[in-house]
């Protein structure tokens, strides 16, 4: 392996570096800026006047605006949302699947494709919620009881309702169909019938399904700022993964989201308020590590018989409440969700990975620290251990593809066309995982890019498929040593997992992939965003030097790129 | 995850769609552009078309079929797990060797050899495309031009899966069945879902029917009028949402003139579980047979083959089990047989369902693939097709073609079986497995 062209960008960040021998990449886009030049802070031309708007200067000159003005709920936003409309209601997160499963992240704005089944999962979601919500909307609204519903009761219902449920001011045309439908379902049948009804169809229109992201036009006409009402939508989705809560609502009717102050001032309130709900951060942090399907991950019952599905949601759990945790902390940096020793642990968990007395162990009691050889950081959490493990073996492959491709930005393309996969069983003799691998991976066309990404993988075999620490494989003693590339910082031999992980984790490299995987996260779009490249680095910048993550999240809510949009016809 | 540096892919991507769109008469937008000929191309007019696509992951393999001998195209001994097509031996056309490019990836690569069009790099360790679909899938193609020939269906289409007995990270999509460029369509996976969706809401009284259509006509107004707030890159995803609201809508209409199957319900986890499979397709012949529709898939396992199969009491998981440990073993022919078994049986069940002079098996043709290919792993670009039905007299049955390798393309049996429903095709996909026609000897 070798380093062939090294390139360090204005931040002082290296990010990229090509593999010339592999065919493999490492690191960032090149600058793709637009020419047009009706990008952010281009020529300090779409600075508000007034000084109240979110123009923050930026170096990306020409880089266009975020384009999308609409991002489908994901199934948690959806559940959160009438969860806060309704209270009370029963459990509505299982209601519908999310479609396009395979999108980086729920929150991209490409997601939500309501096909027929999609949409027939909505249809038959807010049927279900609108007739549990018949009870609570009585209880909320009593002037309901009255016989006749007076007509200034009905528009008042609905009035809230929809504000509330689409987060923000609603077309009156919109709200006075609602209440023809109210009284054409009251006339056919009766009150409960006609509120189920209405909700029914609330919750069914694009209004509920989608967050509208319109924005309204900058005075020199490039381009829309979000009102506040939007901004509190936005903020409150990225952060909580649900609708605004009454501060940020009080706000928003006051009109008082324009300033980065402002719009800071509730972030951080937000992300202090963390309660036990997995927040924005760590739905990010899951997401980013690609524990989307844990839920369905199994193993293999005969080599692993204490991973059954209540110790699977244990795991996850687990991994939530220490992600949560560490980042509601003093010190919620990156380094620390790498390198931390400090876990959340319940007993299942304990018990799946063999530790003494697992009973001693509480999840409620929060962080604990865990004195077992390697174990540090969330790559050595079970759920990240066990996702990238196959169901009975390991799969150091993955998980050091995971690394390099997740923390180094290292991007290593698919097999050849021409490429054979031998079946495991046929090749492996008397040896080591590891070591089969290894012998397979270095011929051919496998080695270019196994010789990349696998060096990642092999300080994680004392880990075997489940996350249980272990000291030999296939009988024989494990070799957990390697020797990898951080870009730019650091390219030799490592002992084992802990070293491999304290060399990554204080690299410049990880903090700026994990800024780019929070700016897809926060903002919704991926490398196809026109500037991304140029987007991203310039944000990475005060993360890579303080590798705060609640700061980073707050700096991109507050930047041109989260609150501005372009206009287009 | 995806990889932050997307260096290669973003100046790839507009290529890509470059090509894509160019492409697009056979890709995204071949539905709307291809056109029906049955009575240019000669085909008796009277028997109507019906399409069944029947896919199941790492099943159908070109090694698979050597089993039977083949002396020539139309002199060919059935045997093993082909023997429940003997009797219907003349109604068969079987196809060997046949590259699929697009399927060259290690997981996941169903779509590909359904769509022909290539999903995009698999991206995060395990290995998966971003995408879900690379373009509109052969059956959904097909679907969309006879819907348009018979606009009165019900159901554009009834995609109905098997959901899977064991799940890893490998296996998360969902789906391998696509009407466009990653716009992927999810199978129900759920009996009494299914019996609905046929046979729409039978109870209820006309009050509530009419309430539901206001309610649904106040969601359409609504998508329109939120659709003409949004600038015109967004718009489609309201399009989408609202011929989706108009397609549910049409589901819940009562299907008249139609022997109601009772609705039932299954635990899917059981592992292999041929009653509810058998009830699926019983659904499936009859949404066919009513004209709820006029194009059923059935998905088992889609595009994951992660399942549990128990046979004689011995229950192996198909993939750590069977493709990995005996590809080609006494278990994995099991599974062949009863896959087999049910091809054959939807054939059966049309076929003693008399349609103008004769049956509707007449105007009938069953696809059935494996989304694997060639070999789990190895050689999954080599796939073998095998028809049943004579589609009106379109196909040329009685046929077994071995094609050399490298010289046609899924995508050409793709277009065959398109022409045999009546699509004036020449190409499918995304042209990266060239095609330019039907399979040569497939058509009568």
């Amino acid at each position: 392996m070798s380093c062939a062209s090294c390139r360090v960008l204005g931040h002082g960040v290296a990010i990229a570096v090509a593999i010339g021998s592999s065919g493999c990449y490492v690191g960032l886009n090149e600058h793709d800026a637009s020419p047009d030049g009706a990008g952010v802070g281009g020529s300090g031309d779409v600075e508000d006047p007034e000084g109240e708007g979110p123009g923050v200067e930026s170096e990306c000159e020409g880089v266009p605006r975020m384009s999308r003005v609409v991002r489908g709920l994901n199934g948690r936003q959806y559940a959160r949302t009438v969860a806060a409309a309704f209270p009370g209601i029963s459990a509505v997160d299982q209601l519908f699947r999310d479609s396009d499963r395979s999108a980086e992240f729920s929150t991209h704005s490409q997601i939500r494709r309501l096909d027929f089944k999609n949409t027939a999962d909505v249809i038959e979601a807010a049927e279900t919620v609108s007739a549990e919500a018949v009870g609570v909307v009585r209880q909320r609204f009593v002037c309901l009881d009255a016989a006749p519903v007076d007509d200034a009761c009905v528009q008042d219902t609905i009035d809230t309702l929809t504000e509330e449920l689409y987060r923000g001011p609603v077309p009156a045309d919109h709200r006075q169909g609602l209440v023809a439908l109210f009284d054409q379902a009251r006339a056919a049948t009766d009150v409960d019938r006609a509120i189920q009804t209405v909700v029914q169809a609330m919750l069914t229109s694009p209004r509920f399904l989608f967050r509208q992201e319109l924005g309204e036009p900058l005075d020199d006409g490039t381009g829309a700022e979000l009102s506040s009402f939007e901004v509190a939508s936005a903020l409150s989705y990225t952060l909580t993964d649900g609708p605004p809560d009454a501060p940020l609502w009080a706000a928003a009717q006051e009109d008082a989201l324009r300033s980065p102050e402002q719009i800071e001032a509730h972030a951080r309130r937000l992300l202090a308020m963390q309660g036990d709900e997995p927040s924005g951060m760590v739905a990010f942090v899951r997401e980013m590590a690609g524990l989307q399907d844990f839920a369905l991950i199994s193993k293999d019952p005969e080599a692993f018989p204490a991973f059954d599905e209540t110790t699977r949601d244990a795991v996850l759990a687990d991994f939530e409440a220490t992600v949560g945790s560490l980042l509601g902390s003093d010190e919620p940096t990156l380094e620390r969700l790498l390198l931390s020793r400090q876990f959340v642990v319940s007993p299942p968990t304990a018990q799946l990975l063999g530790w003494d007395d697992p009973q001693q162990y509480d999840p409620d009691a929060g962080l604990v620290e865990i004195d077992e050889v390697g174990r540090q950081g969330l790559l050595t959490h079970p759920a990240l251990l066990g996702t990238y493990a196959h169901e009975s073996e390991n799969n150091p492959v993955a998980r050091g593809h995971f690394v390099s491709d997740t923390l180094l930005c290292i991007a290593v393309p698919p097999p050849p066309d021409d490429v054979s996969f031998p079946d495991l069983e046929e090749v492996q003799g008397n040896e080591t995982l590891r070591q089969t691998l290894e012998r397979v991976h270095s011929v051919g066309t496998c080695a270019g890019c196994h010789s990349v990404m696998d060096p990642y993988g092999w300080p994680f075999e004392v880990f075997d498929a489940v996350g249980r620490r272990r000291d030999t494989d296939n009988g024989l003693p494990i070799d957990d040593s390697s020797t990898i590339l951080v870009p730019d910082e650091f390219e030799g031999p490592v002992q084992d997992v802990s070293e491999m992980l304290d060399i990554i984790a204080g690299s410049s490299i990880a903090h700026v992939c994990v800024s780019q995987e929070i700016f897809k996260y926060v903002v919704g779009v991926g490398d196809e965003q026109e500037g991304y490249s140029c987007i991203t680095e310039e944000l990475a910048t005060p993360f890579v030097e303080d590798g705060d993550v609640p700061s980073q999240f707050v700096r991109l809510l507050t930047s041109p790129w989260f609150l501005e949009r372009s206009i287009e016809p | 995850m995806t990889s932050p540096s997307g260096h290669v892919r973003l100046i790839n991507r507009p290529l890509a769609r470059r090509r894509f769109l160019a492409l697009a008469g056979c890709g995204l937008v071949g539905s709307m552009m291809v056109r029906l000929d049955r009575e240019a191309r000669g085909i008796e007019p009277t028997s109507t078309r019906r399409f069944i696509l029947y896919n199941h992951c790492n099943g159908l393999q070109n090694h698979h079929l050597e089993q039977s001998t083949v002396d020539g195209p139309s002199t060919f001994t059935l045997r093993s797990f082909m023997e429940a097509f003997v009797p219907h031996q003349s109604a068969l056309t079987v196809v060997q060797n046949l590259y699929c490019s697009t399927g060259r990836y290690l997981h996941g690569n169903g779509s590909c050899a359904l769509a022909c069009a290539d999903r995009g790099p698999p991206d995060g360790a395990a290995g998966i495309s971003p995408k879900v679909v690379g373009g509109v899938t052969i059956d959904q193609l097909i679907a969309t031009a006879l819907q348009e020939q018979d606009p009165d269906v019900k159901l554009r289409t009834l995609v109905l899966g098997h959901p899977l007995t064991i799940s890893n990270g490998n296996c998360v999509q969902g789906t391998i069945i696509g009407t466009g460029d990653n716009e992927p369509l999810y199978p129900i996976l759920d009996a009494e879902e299914a019996h609905q969706t046929i046979f729409g809401v039978t109870n209820q009284d006309e009050v509530l029917r009419d309430l539901q259509k206001s309610y649904l006509d106040f969601v359409k107004d609504d998508i329109q009028a939120f659709e003409a707030e949004l600038p015109g890159q967004e718009r489609q995803k309201m399009q989408q949402y609202l011929d989706s609201v108009r397609e549910v809508e049409k589901s819940f209409t009562n299907l008249a003139n139609c022997d109601e199957i009772p609705a039932q319900s299954f635990e899917h986890q059981t592992h292999n579980f041929p009653e509810y499979w058998r009830y699926m397709q019983d659904l499936a012949v009859i949404a066919l047979s009513c004209g709820a529709t006029r194009q059923a898939t059935m998905l088992h396992t889609y595009g994951c083959v992660h399942f549990n199969y128990t046979f004689d009491g011995e229950t192996k998981n198909h993939h750590e089990r069977v493709s990995h440990e005996e590809e080609n073993g006494p278990f994995m022919e099991k599974i062949l047989r009863f896959h087999a078994d049910q091809v054959v049986y939807l054939y059966e069940r049309l076929a003693e369902i008399p349609e103008g002079d004769g049956t509707m098996a007449d105007g009938l043709l069953i696809q059935w693939m494996s989304d694997g290919g060639g070999r789990h792993h190895n050689g999954a670009d080599r796939h073998p097709v095998v028809f049943l039905g004579a589609a009106g007299g379109a196909m040329n049955t009685g046929q077994w073609l071995r094609f050399s390798n490298d010289e046609y393309s899924l995508a050409c049996a793709h277009v065959t079986a398109a022409r045999a429903m009546g699509l004036e095709l020449d190409t499918f996909g995304d042209g990266q497995d060239p095609c330019n026609g039907p399979l040569p000897g497939a058509l009568a």
